[in-house]
């Protein structure tokens, strides 16, 4: 690279003999022209009258004059965008009805202060190794960096058919069935039951009456799952013949196109069940919809007896909630009649389920 | 490359103009470059490049010529 120019008398050009050299150029009663760092050696120990400049730091020179106060902006811009990337201006607890104020000075003590800006004293990972070893009874904790802010994720414990929703209907738990109480979770209310008390249908299982004990009233809303063992009959009468309406596998796919929401050279076939995805919709004006019509048969079906028999337990099964705190028990047949048309079960069943039933206290 | 000390003159059409084996660059204006013995007249005349062996001249070149 030629990166100095220098300027000579013209009358000193067969000095410039045999020495590497660019762009010769007479201007008035000079040369000028472009060299290197050996050459411009050579040029200075020959030539006395010799002016020459580095055209690199020139330029940078000339950039710097020019732009100083750009590029002193740039370079606080830059430096803020690092630092924001950094520091911390916020701790969010990112989902709903999850603020702790003991995670949040634990992590406002991991923090150290420089100037108006906070950073964190450590690694995120240890950090979060750390808080999830102190606050082991969360489902889930962790943090992570998003810009300036600090999120905390936490996830509760689940307790299935207890919500923690304060509606601020004030009331009581009453029991909604006769049962034995086989266990219970209360986070809020005064408790009036204990493991294997026999309850009625209607009894006060949990009251929201935070003064019950001194005449008085101060209601809240209680929040518990109280689980009893409940014995039941359940009747299930199962149709010997029936006809349902089913799809036989068949499957017809058309592409349809649609002008102005109004469908184009389009003819459905007789199949009923139908799904439409969009292939193609610009802004309603032009759509392309894939159509999937399934076709679909009478089919019918006569039950036997053990048939009829499995299909009845399956029933109370189905209509019975599936977790782990409520589960049936046993189911036995009590009885059985059968006519013409239809099979009768009559079962005894046993389970467990939440058996507190929400009953708002009435003011007046 | 250097094969010997003979002076050489190559015209590359009428714009250029490589000198090899030259010894002295005497006189350089836009209009006249004079190396050794070869006075090359035109307008616009540079010389583009030089090192210690060749001299690239770059113009519209009307004349060369000889002197000694």
């Amino acid at each position: 690279m030629r990166g100095i120019k220098v300027k000579v008398n013209a009358k000193e050009s067969s000095k410039l003999s045999k020495k590497n050299i660019n762009n010769i150029k007479k201007k008035d009663e000079n040369l000028i022209f472009y060299t290197d760092e050996s050459g411009i050696k050579d040029l200075i120990s020959e030539i006395e009258n010799i002016e020459y400049e580095n055209i690199l730091k020139k330029r940078i020179k000339y950039f710097f004059q020019k732009h100083l106060i750009t590029v002193i902006a740039l370079i606080i811009i830059v430096i803020l965008l690092i630092n924001q990337s950094v520091a911390i201006t916020e701790i969010r607890f990112i989902n709903y009805n999850t603020y702790d104020e003991n995670v949040q000075s634990f992590l406002e003590n991991k923090l150290k202060k420089v100037g108006p800006f906070y950073y964190l004293d450590d690694s995120l990972n240890n950090i979060n190794f750390e808080i999830k070893s102190e606050f082991y009874d969360y489902e889930w904790i962790s943090i992570t960096k998003n810009g300036a802010y600090l999120d905390v994720d936490i996830k509760k414990q689940k307790v299935p058919g207890f919500e923690d929703v304060d509606d601020g209907i004030v009331g009581d738990y009453i029991a909604s069935r006769d049962a034995i109480i086989k266990a219970y979770y209360v986070k809020k209310g005064i408790i009036f039951i204990y493991e294997s008390l026999y309850v009625s249908k209607g009894d006060l299982l949990v009251s929201g009456n935070l003064k019950y004990h001194l005449n008085e009233i101060e209601y809240i809303k209680p929040q518990a799952i109280i689980i009893g063992e409940v014995l039941e009959y359940k009747s299930i009468k199962v149709e010997k013949n029936i006809t349902r309406t089913e799809r036989n596998g068949n499957l017809i796919i058309k592409n349809h196109l649609s002008l102005f929401n109004k469908p184009v050279f389009s003819k459905s076939p007789n199949e009923t069940e139908t799904e439409k995805k969009d292939v193609l919709n610009i802004l309603d004006f032009i759509k392309i919809q894939k159509s999937y019509y399934y076709e679909v048969e009478e089919v019918k079906i006569n039950y036997n007896y053990d048939e009829a028999f499995t299909y009845a337990k399956s029933l109370i099964r189905k209509e019975f909630p599936d977790n782990d705190y409520e589960k049936i028990i046993f189911m036995k047949l009590v009885s059985y009649t059968e006519d013409d048309n239809y099979y009768d079960f009559k079962f005894i069943v046993k389970k467990h389920e939440n058996i507190a039933q929400f009953v708002p206290y009435n003011q007046e | 490359m250097k094969i010997n000390n003979k002076i050489k003159l190559t015209i590359y059409k009428d714009d250029k103009i490589v000198i090899e084996n030259y010894q002295e660059l005497k006189d350089i204006s836009e209009t006249e470059i004079l190396v050794d013995i070869y006075q090359i007249q035109g307008t616009f005349l540079k010389i583009k490049k030089m090192d210690n062996y060749m001299i690239e001249i770059l113009g519209t070149m009307s004349t060369i010529n000889i002197v000694k």
